[in-house]
């Protein structure tokens, strides 16, 4: 039993409000959730799908000038064109791609990226927050 | 939806600030012949590669939807730089 129902409930109990009163009261209480509960789901729905990737960067500078701030905001759905070009690629080209990639020290398969493993990624990404702090630099990663 | 429009912005603590905002909705129409030529290319090609030409399409058109919201800003002692697309 929710706090607002309860003192209506009180209410009736003391006599400030008559029981058809109480009624209505309670059938409004039923019809709107309550606030942290509408803000809970919100942010329920809203982390199920993150539709931008924000990258911080803070570095102060030793000469006690001002910091220099980065503030990046990636569409995810840019990610996930990205992807899809990907697929676009030739097999004899990714083949290409890869051994570049590889030669140059980035192990990444190019074959195996696909549209679905980033949708499910990215639905991951929305608990993910990364924080990076030295001395002077600080780095946020999160999905939003 | 693609991004309609681009907002600029560069200037600095002890400067002058600009802010441009760029109507890119004036600019896509302007595209269209190229977007048309590359279209019937890709139309034409992707039979040749495997790929199906609603592939292609969806693929070109998410790559310039996708900016929509994009935002990158950097601020330091020397200067500011921000750029969005809305």
């Amino acid at each position: 039993m929710n706090d607002n129902r309860l003192h209506v409930l009180q209410m009736l109990a003391a006599g400030q409000v008559s029981a058809e009163e109480a009624d209505h009261l309670i059938a409004a209480l039923d019809k709107q959730p309550t606030a942290p509960a509408t803000a809970a789901r919100t942010a329920e729905v809203t982390a199920g799908n993150p539709r931008y990737l924000r990258i911080f960067v803070e570095e102060h500078e030793t000469s006690g000038d001002a910091p220099t701030k980065v503030n990046i905001r990636v569409p995810l759905q840019l990610l996930r064109a990205g992807v899809r070009l990907a697929s676009l690629i030739p097999n004899g080209a990714k083949d290409q791609i890869n051994e570049a990639l590889r030669k140059n020290g980035v192990p990444i398969d190019v074959t195996q990226l696909k549209p679905e493993d980033l949708d499910e990624l990215v639905v991951h990404l929305a608990d993910l927050t990364i924080d990076v702090e030295e001395k002077d630099t600080k780095v946020r990663i999160f999905a939003e | 939806m693609i991004p309609c429009l681009a907002i600029v912005r560069v200037g600095g603590h002890h400067r002058r600030t600009i802010r441009l905002w760029l109507p890119l909705f004036l600019l896509w129409p302007l595209m269209l012949p190229f977007a048309a030529v590359l279209a019937v290319v890709g139309l034409v090609l992707a039979p040749a590669y495997g790929v199906t030409a609603a592939d292609v399409l969806r693929t070109a058109w998410q790559l310039v939807s996708g900016w929509r919201g994009m935002h990158f800003e950097v601020d330091s002692p020397e200067g500011a730089f921000q750029v969005r697309f809305i």
